[in-house]
């Protein structure tokens, strides 16, 4: 079939943002790729033409079988703690950073780790999956409202925790707290 | 307020989606050409087995008599896509992958002669057979099954 012949140009360019997606649902890198490789296969099948209209889907669909392949992973996961099995853990990189952007990636990692789950995966699919709100919103079966009201928390999370960088990243300065008691300090109000 | 539209968020969308997602392994871009790959090698060697291979005669013959009964059944299936039928017959987008035989009753009616005296012994075999077909593109299946009887004649001598 010859329409498979560029189906390698269109992973190229969604595999890592695939990746990223599905290692926000599972539990490591391994567990992700197999994710992803399930899922564009399978939508591959489907639209062999590549259609970018048809991105939203792939999404769609490694979010199914990521969240499957996390079920079946509880119930080995309770049954290998029951047998005292020990459980890899895995640590790879979640961003390739270019020179100058190694403290913040580690850090927007960190952050992105400690995002609520939802948090986490609408801002993935926004800001490196480059969906829209509706697109996510028909995709997690949840309001605009929600989706969009998840983005904000998930910035304003991220915001913190960047806070240090801002001045140099961010362009932004802190400015001075404003004093609105006439006294420098309330000592001297008290004296 | 959209959050989209955020000016004091602009600079942090920009910070953030200035990071490149870690590529991915290069033995998963590998997986996913060698699973493309096993899909497209179904159909082509299917297609050659079906023109050169005369041991594939009786397998095609089955799969062809199982094709004609899935379309008649289809046929009378109320369906808005009349023209999925011819499509299927002449795209070969299913492909055969079991066909299992199940003997239910063997008769054995015993020994006759034949006109130049020379014993055979005649059996009678009842079976069920059930052909199934699979979409390599979507993995849908489709199985027909259908009762079957033969007569077998086999050379007896006496010793």
């Amino acid at each position: 079939m010859e329409a498979s012949f560029d189906w390698k140009q269109t992973f190229n360019q969604v595999a890592p943002q695939l990746v990223l997606y599905a290692r926000q649902l599972v539990a490591s890198k391994a567990d992700a790729e197999d994710v992803v490789q399930m899922a564009f296969v399978r939508w591959w099948r489907r639209f062999p033409e590549g259609d970018s209209a048809h991105i939203p889907l792939l999404y769609a669909a490694v979010r199914t079988i990521a969240l499957d392949q996390r079920r079946s992973d509880t119930r080995r996961v309770n049954r290998e703690a029951k047998s005292d099995i020990a459980l890899p853990h895995e640590d790879a990189p979640t961003f390739d950073p270019q020179p100058g952007q190694q403290e913040v990636a580690a850090i927007v990692e960190k952050a992105l780790h400690d995002l609520p789950e939802q948090q986490r995966e609408v801002v993935t699919l926004k800001l490196w999956g480059n969906l829209t709100f509706n697109e996510i919103a028909a995709m997690t079966n949840e309001s605009i409202n929600t989706i969009a009201g998840r983005y904000r928390y998930a910035l304003q999370a991220l915001h913190k925790k960047l806070a240090h960088l801002k001045e140099d990243l961010l362009g932004e300065t802190t400015p001075p707290p404003i004093n609105i008691l006439p006294f420098s300090s309330p000592q001297e109000a008290l004296s | 307020m959209n959050p989209e539209s955020a000016p004091n968020d602009t600079r942090l969308e920009s910070l953030l989606r200035g990071l490149t997602p870690a590529a991915a392994s290069p033995a998963l871009s590998q997986r996913v050409d060698e699973e493309l790959k096993l899909d497209m090698s179904w159909l082509h060697t299917h297609a050659r087995a079906q023109r050169h291979t005369p041991r594939w005669l009786v397998p095609a013959s089955w799969a062809a008599l199982g094709a004609a009964a899935a379309v008649a059944v289809m046929s009378f299936v109320p369906s808005p896509a009349t023209s999925s039928a011819g499509t299927l017959a002449t795209t070969p987008t299913v492909l055969p992958v079991a066909t299992i035989r199940e003997w239910e009753n063997v008769q054995d009616e015993g020994i006759h002669y034949t006109q130049e005296r020379l014993p055979e012994q005649h059996l009678r075999v009842i079976a069920r057979e059930r052909q199934t077909w699979i979409d390599p593109r979507d993995g849908a299946e489709m199985t027909v099954e259908y009762p079957r009887e033969q007569k077998f004649v086999l050379p007896v001598s006496f010793q």
